[in-house]
C-alpha cells in the first residue's frame, strides 16, 4: 500500500521531466509550506512580543501570567509549524505516515495547550 | 451626544463603503455590457452563489462566536469526494467502488453532512475544552481532513456521476434550480437557529463576551462544539452541491473557499470581532462578492488582476469592520 503511494507522489513530484523541480514541489506543497511560514512568523511574534491578545481574542479575562502564556503559546505554534513542514515532506514519501504525523502533532498540541491554559490562563 | 445628519451620512458611507462601490461597479458593468442584466446571467450568478451562501452561513456562525474556520475549504473537498465516490455510474470505467451500486442521493447528502459534522465536533472540542485558539485548531483540522481525503481517494479525480446527482444542479422546480432552493432552505433554517432558538442567542452572547456569558450560565463549551459541528455539516452539504454542479471533483475542490466566505461575511456585516451578524449579512456579502467577480470578468479584467481586486476588497472590508469595533469601544 505504502509503495503505491510512494510511487504516486514520486510521479507527481517528478513530473514529466523526471526531476523534482522547485516549481513542481511548490505546486504540490505550496500551501502546507505557506502554513508553515505563517506558524513560524506567528510563533516568533508571540515569543518576541509576549502579548497574548492575538491568540486569546477579546473579552477573555485577565491571565495569571501573560508573558509566560504568550511564550508557551508561541512555542506550541512553532511546534505545530514544524509538524506541518514534516507532514509536507512525508506526503512525498507515505501519505499514511503524513496523516498519522499531523494527527499526533495536533493531539500533542491540544493537550499541551490545555496545560498551558490551566497553568498561565485565566 | 446625538449625531448630526451629516455625521450619520458620513458613518453610513464609511460603514457601507464596500457595498456602495460594488453596487456602482455592477450598475456600470450592466450599462456597458449588453448581456449582463439578463435572466440567464442572473440565474448563473444565483447558481454560483448557492453553494457559497451555504459555506458563508456555516462560517458566519463561527465568526459570530468570535472564532473562524479555516478548515472549510478542505472539508468541502472531502464532502464532495465522499459524495462523488458513492454516486458514480455502474458503467463508468474509473468507478471508485466498482461493485457498489450508487446510493440514494438524499442519503448520500445526509452521510456527507454527518461525516463532516464529526470532524467539526472534533474541532469544536479542541477549541472549547482544550482552549486551542480557533485559528490554530481549524488550521490543524484543515490539514488532517486533506490528508484523510488523500488517503480515501488516492488523489484520484472523480467523475461519471449518476443522473440523479447531476440533476441536483441541473433540475428545476418552479423555474428555479434545485441548488438555489437548497441554499434558500439552508438560509431559512439558519435564520431560525440564529433568531428563534436558545442556541442562537447563546452564540451571540459567546461572541459578545464569552466570560460574561459563562458567568450568566450559558453552556459555552457545548454551544461552541455545536457551532463548529453545524458549520462542518454545511461545508459537507456545500461540497455535495459543488460536486453536483461541476460533475467531477478532486481533493483540491473547494480550496480557498473559506477565505472567500470569511470575506463575504465581513463585507455583509458579520463582525470578525464576534457578537454581531445576521443571515442577511452573509447573503449580502456573498452576493456582493459574486457580483464583483462576474463584473470584473465582464469588464475584461485580467484573471490575475481579479485576485488583486478581490484582495483589496477583503482588506478594506475588514479594516472598516475593525474601525467599527474601535469606534464602538
Amino acid at each position: 500500500m505504502s509503495n503505491r503511494y510512494f510511487t504516486q507522489w514520486q510521479e507527481i513530484a517528478e513530473g514529466d521531466s523526471g526531476k523534482m523541480t522547485p516549481e513542481i514541489i511548490l505546486n504540490q506543497a505550496g500551501i502546507p509550506l505557506l502554513l508553515f511560514a505563517i506558524c513560524m512568523v506567528y510563533g516568533i511574534y508571540l515569543l518576541v512580543v509576549q502579548k497574548a491578545d492575538g491568540i486569546r481574542g477579546k473579552n477573555k479575562g485577565p491571565l495569571k501570567d501573560e508573558k509566560r502564556y504568550a511564550r508557551a503559546g508561541g512555542l506550541l505554534i512553532l511546534f505545530f509549524g514544524i509538524g506541518t513542514l514534516v507532514m509536507t515532506v512525508l506526503f512525498f514519501i507515505n501519505v499514511y505516515a503524513a496523516v498519522a504525523e499531523i494527527i499526533s502533532c495536533t493531539l500533542i498540541m491540544g493537550v499541551l495547550w490545555k496545560k498551558v491554559s490551566d497553568k498561565y490562563g485565566a | 451626544m446625538t449625531k448630526t445628519k451629516q455625521q450619520k451620512l458620513k458613518d453610513f458611507i464609511i460603514n457601507n463603503g464596500v457595498i456602495i462601490v460594488m453596487f456602482i461597479l455592477v450598475i456600470y458593468t450592466g450599462l456597458t455590457s449588453s448581456n449582463f442584466f439578463t435572466t440567464g446571467n442572473l440565474m448563473n450568478i444565483l447558481m454560483n452563489m448557492s453553494s457559497r451562501l451555504v459555506i458563508a452561513l456555516g462560517i458566519a456562525g463561527c465568526v459570530i462566536t468570535g472564532g473562524c474556520d479555516l478548515s472549510a475549504g478542505r472539508m468541502i473537498g472531502f464532502g464532495a469526494c465522499i459524495a462523488g465516490t458513492l454516486l458514480q455510474r455502474m458503467d463508468y470505467s474509473g468507478k471508485f467502488f466498482p461493485d457498489m451500486e450508487p446510493m440514494n442521493v438524499f442519503l448520500v447528502a445526509l452521510i456527507v453532512m454527518l461525516i463532516c459534522s464529526v470532524f467539526g465536533a472534533i474541532t469544536g472540542f479542541f477549541i472549547a475544552y482544550l482552549s486551542v485558539p480557533p485559528f490554530i485548531s481549524t488550521l490543524a483540522m484543515m490539514e488532517i481532513v486533506y490528508g484523510i481525503n488523500m488517503i480515501y481517494t488516492n488523489a484520484t479525480p472523480l467523475g461519471g456521476y449518476v443522473k440523479e446527482y447531476t440533476n441536483v444542479a441541473g433540475g428545476k422546480f418552479l423555474g428555479i434550480n434545485y441548488l438555489i432552493w437548497i441554499a434558500l432552505i439552508v438560509a431559512a433554517i439558519t435564520w431560525f437557529i440564529f433568531n428563534m432558538t436558545r442556541h442562537g442567542k447563546y452564540m451571540y452572547a459567546i461572541g459578545g463576551n464569552a466570560q460574561a456569558a459563562e458567568v450568566a450560565g450559558v453552556p459555552v463549551k457545548k454551544n461552541l462544539i455545536l457551532v463548529y459541528m453545524k458549520a462542518a455539516a454545511m461545508y459537507g452539504l456545500a461540497g455535495f452541491m459543488l460536486g453536483a454542479k461541476a460533475g467531477g471533483v478532486s481533493v483540491q475542490t473547494g480550496y480557498g473557499y473559506e477565505m472567500e466566505a470569511i470575506a463575504a461575511c465581513t463585507i455583509g456585516g458579520v463582525s470578525v470581532t464576534g457578537g454581531r451578524g445576521k443571515v442577511s449579512s452573509a447573503f449580502i456579502g456573498v452576493a456582493v462578492f459574486e457580483l464583483l467577480k462576474v463584473a470584473l470578468q465582464y469588464l475584461g479584467v485580467d484573471a490575475n488582476a481579479q485576485f488583486i481586486a478581490i484582495g483589496v476588497v477583503i482588506y478594506v472590508a475588514i479594516s472598516l469592520d475593525i474601525r467599527k469595533y474601535v469606534a464602538k469601544k
